[in-house]
């Protein structure tokens, strides 16, 4: 399973890479590190294309339900926006 | 009951054994459910908590990945294809048999693609038109000669893990064995494909599969060998032999001659 493995890691590396350099700059809103795993989990199980067909519609669906998660965030901050305003 | 006869676990303990995704998993989700809290709201630490975040979708993620591990063990699934190969090798050796085989479309065998063993060769390639039956003993030809064995193959088999049409461009039989060798299989690390003349040459690099000495290697290849004629024979819609195999390491390269 060392396809599995690799992907695994990479996402780790990602994921770790992520908060260290966004908790180096300052960062303190936890929607922004959550909107940074999101758009790392997309991209790299987007170039992990050769995952087992039955693999890859479990990663999609765990993708639709973080993609959710990211346009809530958004929606958020666009009612917060619009209230200011 | 001894060792001998011992029957095989049944899947769901075979898997909890072998695979160590569910443990990652588990542990990293209860880990970042319990740390979570306790960084936000003890420590207040958003990059801590953040970390937390991230090893409860890791373990989500390991928790897919286990749940999506095949339901046959890769040892059985060993087991079950060097039978059936070496089942298949006794059967070829007694007959005599020493043609190389000749891989075949789903267009030219009316359904599975099969590959056909000719039982006398001549030294000289046969050509194959359509094939109407699906026995093991076929005619292919309008000689008396022209009789072989049609057989199921690794490689005939794969191919029903894919999901879309196999194109016959270099880079979309690249594509379509990546996905099984790479993807569905994972023994290799690497595959590459170019075309030149109707020579096809496959080399795919970091292969994790040992195949012993058979007498049916001669005649079908090896089973990487045999899902590389399969693809690209449907793929390019045409018969396919192979010519040449060469391990060197753990890269493997197939010369594939396709005949029309």
């Amino acid at each position: 399973m060392r396809i599995y493995n690799r992907y695994l890691l990479v996402l780790a590396a990602a994921f770790t890479l992520s908060t260290t350099l966004l908790a180096a700059y300052g960062q303190d809103r936890l929607d922004a590190y959550f909107t940074a795993y999101v758009i790392e989990y997309l991209v790299v199980t987007l170039l992990f294309v050769y995952l087992d067909p039955r693999t890859r519609r479990l990663l999609d669906g765990l993708g639709y339900v973080l993609f959710g998660g990211f346009v809530v965030i958004v929606l958020f901050k666009v009612l917060e926006i619009l209230r200011r305003s | 009951m001894s060792p001998r006869f011992r029957l095989p676990l049944p899947p769901q303990e075979n898997r909890a054994k072998q695979s160590a995704y569910a443990n990652i998993g588990l542990g990293l989700l209860l880990g970042g459910v319990l740390a979570a809290p306790a960084f936000f709201f003890v420590a207040n630490s958003v990059p801590l908590t953040a970390l937390a975040l991230s090893a409860v979708l890791l373990g989500t993620i390991a928790l897919f990945l286990d749940r999506s591990l095949p339901q046959v063990p890769p040892r059985a699934a060993q087991l079950l294809l060097e039978s059936g190969l070496a089942n298949l090798s006794g059967l070829l050796e007694e007959t005599g048999v020493i043609a190389q085989a000749v891989y075949l479309p789903s267009t030219l065998t009316e359904g599975q693609p099969r590959a056909l063993i000719p039982l006398s060769s001549h030294g000289q390639r046969p050509t194959v038109s359509q094939i109407n039956s699906q026995r093991l003993i076929v005619e292919f030809g309008p000689h008396p000669d022209d009789v072989g064995l049609l057989v199921s193959t690794p490689g005939g088999g794969a191919l029903s893990l894919l999901d879309e049409h196999i194109g016959s461009t270099s880079a979309e039989l690249e594509s379509a064995l990546t996905k099984l060798l790479v993807g569905a299989f994972d023994i290799a690390s690497t595959v590459q494909v170019n075309q030149e003349n109707g020579l096809v040459t496959v080399r795919v690099g970091g292969i994790r599969l040992s195949t012993g000495i058979l007498w049916v290697h001669r005649i079908l290849g090896t089973p990487v060998a045999s899902v590389a004629a399969a693809v690209v024979a449907e793929g390019r819609k045409a018969p396919v032999v192979i010519e040449s195999e060469a391990r060197k390491k753990d890269v493997v390269t197939v010369r594939l001659a396709v005949t029309r």
